[in-house]
């Protein structure tokens, strides 16, 4: 029997049909693949230290949306700096980008998070029987379909917010994660009948309502429209016995072929950080198309798993001493190795840390615009968990496809499986292969992830107080030259005043159509042709020109004397206020001075001035009008 | 952290022991590696069927078919479990039928241990017989077209909703309907009423009509707070 596995949403709490509920969180995800070893254990040690502090059961979705190119030009459009260059032109280079980006086929993972609530209150003697009864009683009348709906009351509510907020607080320091938004709850139930399709249309007035009714004592109670949740994931659905297994959806906005997997058993060695590990990142990401995964976890505390697992010694031993009295080859190699585990893991349990234990089930969804793309998506898919057994189960499509719904705790109990937290920290469900800055103009793919865009920021360093410099490594031919273009190029339309130094040189950019007549080149030579190019009076910043011709001339200057400096300086200080736009004029100033110190230091820098490279800084005494534009 | 890579075990098959038979009473079973205990529970259901189907056709067929129903009840609705109670009717008959013509070693030890060895070896979809057995009777039971397991129609075929709608009356209403209301409140009639006044502070209400008044007339009432007035057309 399927029913809907949402009966009301206050705020991101979800509640169940028979009144379970939990509260839904996003889970922000990390950089992953280019970490160091190191790190990456970092990344799972995080994930095993949440298992540890849940102490709840819990679910994992990881789920795929299209990239929001859409928001591409809006979110870049005021970046532009109009003193220096045409907001048009700015606006045209991001539209060249957005219809890039609509075309590509990527897609972001985000993870969703609901941790079960079991409200806080003073237990009363034989509770868990009367509930037990209470529960067992809805599911039979469930089943004959005479069921009354049970209002929710406000006390109720108010002592869920207060244990979610506990749950928030608890959860808070050890994953990075937020509230769910009204918004990602509706998107989390539409998304599931336009899978592999499109993106879902939302409603930006979206909320789930309920019937507020005010009860003899005073309070109020709520009896929700379940309704509002049911029509965003009502879409009819067909599981032909006569097709592979799947789903065909048919969704407003086309219809979808969706295929359900489910994970068999681990492998019973697995090396991490590898593939073979993260089972919830590495293969997901690898196909190239998106696929959703969820884990639904139960939480089984130190105690209850090590009474668990004691039992399961007794019955290895048993199983042990039978094969040694009774089998005619004596106890098998397996009966032996079943002893060491047990015990093995009975040691683990009881150590200093007291983990938990897990009872999980995974499942995939993948979705297609038709079933040949679907079962080629399918393959693809299989064949990159390699020895780990993705099962396709007949008959229960129907209900996996609400277990990839936002809800309170599983009800396909065929794959549960037990894990212990660190399996569950290797597969590192948060992982992502995600490049880049969030914000910034698109500068390419990433390889991994199916060619998911990279963008970059060259004002974010600045602005998150890290370091600014950028390193492009990467073979002969792998696009090194090409992205440090990209950029400059990206800052040019921007209105940024680009200085590229190119040594080979080979980059360029002068020939790029829509910079003609914008790109000086400037060549690091001592020619007489050069001169005067880098005069820190012609090319310095208004404010900063005295700073910088001063210290200029005094660094070309081996030990000067203190009266030397200071005929520097005034000789700059008058040349600037006589608006001289030339360090030239700065040696004559010096040069026909009454002082003799001011000749001995103009002396000196008129022989640098024509010097080599020193030639560069120093413009001549009068220059033409060309010169000082330049 | 270390930056060498880590083994990370999995405790799983400790968790699915293979419970076997190795021996009866010290005397070791004849069978190399013992009989697995799932083995033998298939065996002994089948038996257990081998010998009720044959015996009690008709009983059989009538509880097989209640069952059928209650399962086709739960996948898809009143037409599914009249379908599944058919069918799980006369699947027994026949079963019954043709079980009942073999004779006793093929009927009480080959079938059996057959039928058993099949569904111990066999996991499909990576789940036990049983499991697989109830989701493809399931899948098969309920209808094609489902909305959040609710059946639908085929594709193109339109489907016409009969019934009444209820309305259910508020205060604009013409008719002078049965309420209660508790005060604080000033409650307005559309025609005038007689109004009574009972003890403890109850007020009622009721249309003027030809019987002997007891109290006067009025087209509104004010109630203070907790006092309660009963409107009886």
């Amino acid at each position: 029997m399927i029913r809907f596995p949402l009966r009301y949403v206050s705020g991101n709490i979800l509640i169940g049909p028979s009144g379970e509920a939990a509260a839904l969180y996003r889970i922000e995800t990390a950089a992953y693949p280019y970490l160091p070893a190191g790190d990456k254990q970092a990344v799972a040690a995080r994930l095993v230290r949440f298992a540890h502090v849940v102490a709840a059961d819990f679910s994992i979705w990881r789920v795929q949306r299209t990239y929001p190119s859409d928001r591409y030009v809006t979110d870049l459009e005021a970046a532009v700096d109009e003193r220096h260059t045409d907001p048009d032109s700015w606006r045209r280079f991001l539209r060249d980008h957005q219809d890039r980006l609509s075309a590509s086929p990527s897609h972001l993972p985000e993870v969703y998070l609901a941790v079960t609530l079991t409200a806080q209150g003073e237990s009363v003697l034989g509770q868990g029987v009367i509930s037990s009864f209470d529960r067992a009683r809805r599911r039979l009348e469930q089943l004959f379909r005479v069921d009354q709906p049970r209002p929710i009351s406000g006390k109720d509510l108010a002592k869920l917010a207060e244990t979610e907020r506990r749950t928030f607080d608890r959860l808070g320091g050890v994953l990075d994660l937020r509230r769910a938004k009204t918004s990602e709850i509706q998107w989390l139930l539409r998304r599931g009948g336009t899978r592999g399709v499109t993106e879902p249309e939302l409603d930006g007035n979206w909320q789930p309502d309920a019937l507020v009714i005010e009860t003899p004592d005073g309070s109020n109670t709520y009896e929700p429209l379940e309704h509002d949740l049911i029509r965003c994931a009502n879409e009819p659905m067909t599981e032909d016995p006569a097709e592979p297994a799947s789903l065909v959806v048919e969704s407003e906005w086309g219809t979808s072929y969706q295929a359900f997997t489910s994970l068999g058993t681990l492998a019973a060695e697995a090396v991490f950080p590898s593939e073979q590990a993260e089972l919830l990142f590495a293969p997901v990401e690898a196909v190239g198309f998106p696929v959703d995964a969820v884990i639904h976890v139960g939480w089984i505390g130190n105690r209850d798993a090590l009474a668990q697992v004691r039992k399961r010694i007794l019955d290895v031993e048993h199983a042990y001493r039978e094969q040694e009295k009774g089998s005619i080859a004596g106890p098998g190699l397996v009966a032996s190795e079943d002893r060491e585990l047990a015990r093995e893991y009975e040691a683990i349990l009881q150590g200093t840390s007291h983990p938990p234990m897990l009872q999980a089930s995974i499942s995939f969804a993948v979705g297609a615009p038709d079933r040949p793309e679907l079962e080629r998506r399918v393959d693809a898919l299989t064949e990159r968990f390699g020895d780990v057994p993705l099962h396709r189960p007949r008959g229960l499509q129907h209900h996996l496809f609400f277990e990839h719904l936002p809800r309170v705790g599983s009800e396909v109990v065929d794959y549960e499986q037990q894990m212990t937290v660190e399996q569950f920290g290797a597969m590192v469900v948060t992982a992502s292969t995600d490049l880049g800055s969030d914000t910034g103009t698109y500068i390419g793919v990433s390889p991994a992830g199916g060619g998911r865009p990279v963008r970059y920021d060259p004002t974010e360093a600045s602005r998150t107080s890290r370091a600014s410099a950028v390193l492009l490594a990467g073979t002969l031919g792998s696009g090194k030259t090409l992205t440090a273009q990209a950029i400059a190029y990206a800052a040019e339309r921007r209105g940024s005043l680009v200085v590229d130094f190119d040594p080979k040189p080979d980059h360029a950019l002068d020939q790029v159509p829509e910079l003609a007549g914008q790109v000086e080149i400037l060549e690091l030579s001592g020619d007489e042709a050069s001169r005067g190019r880098l005069d820190p009076l012609a090319i310095g910043l208004p404010e900063l020109r005295e700073e910088l011709a001063s210290s200029y001339l005094l660094e070309l200057l081996p030990d000067p004397p203190p009266a030397w400096e200071n005929q520097v300086q005034r000789a700059v200080r008058d040349a600037i206020r006589a608006n001289e736009r030339n360090l030239g004029a700065v040696v004559a100033r010096l040069k026909t001075s009454d002082d003799t110190a001011a000749n001995e230091v103009g002396d000196a820098l008129e022989v640098i001035s024509d010097f080599g490279l020193a030639r560069l800084g120093f413009a001549a005494a009068d220059p033409t009008g060309e010169e000082v534009d330049r | 952290m270390s930056n060498e890579p880590e083994s990370v075990r999995s405790y799983q098959r400790v968790f699915r022991p293979d419970r076997r038979i190795y021996s009866i009473d010290g005397r070791p079973l004849p069978v190399p590696g013992g009989v697995p205990l799932r083995w033998l529970g298939y065996a002994v259901a089948t038996l257990i069927a081998a010998i009720v189907i044959p015996a009690a056709t008709a009983t059989v067929a009538v509880l097989g078919a209640v069952a059928a129903a209650v399962v086709g009840l739960a996948v898809g609705g009143r037409a599914t479990a009249l379908g599944a109670a058919v069918v799980a009717f006369v699947s027994v008959e026949i079963v019954g039928f043709v079980v009942g013509m073999l004779d006793w070693p093929l009927r009480l030890v080959v079938l059996p241990a057959a039928i058993a060895t099949l569904a111990n070896q066999k996991t499909p979809d990576g789940r036990s017989a049983e499991s697989f057995a109830a989701s493809w009777i399931a899948l098969h039971l309920a209808p094609r077209r489902r909305s959040v397991g609710r059946a639908l129609p085929p594709a193109g075929r339109a489907i016409t909703v009969r019934g009444e709608t209820w309305i259910s009356p508020d205060g604009h209403s013409p008719k002078l309907r049965r309420a209660r209301v508790t005060g604080p409140a000033l409650v307005s009639f559309s025609v005038p009423v007689e109004e009574i006044k009972r003890r403890r502070g109850r007020r009622v209400v009721r249309r003027l009509g030809w019987h002997r008044r007891r109290g006067g007339v009025t087209s509104s009432v004010a109630l203070i707070p907790g006092e309660v007035l009963e409107v009886r057309p």
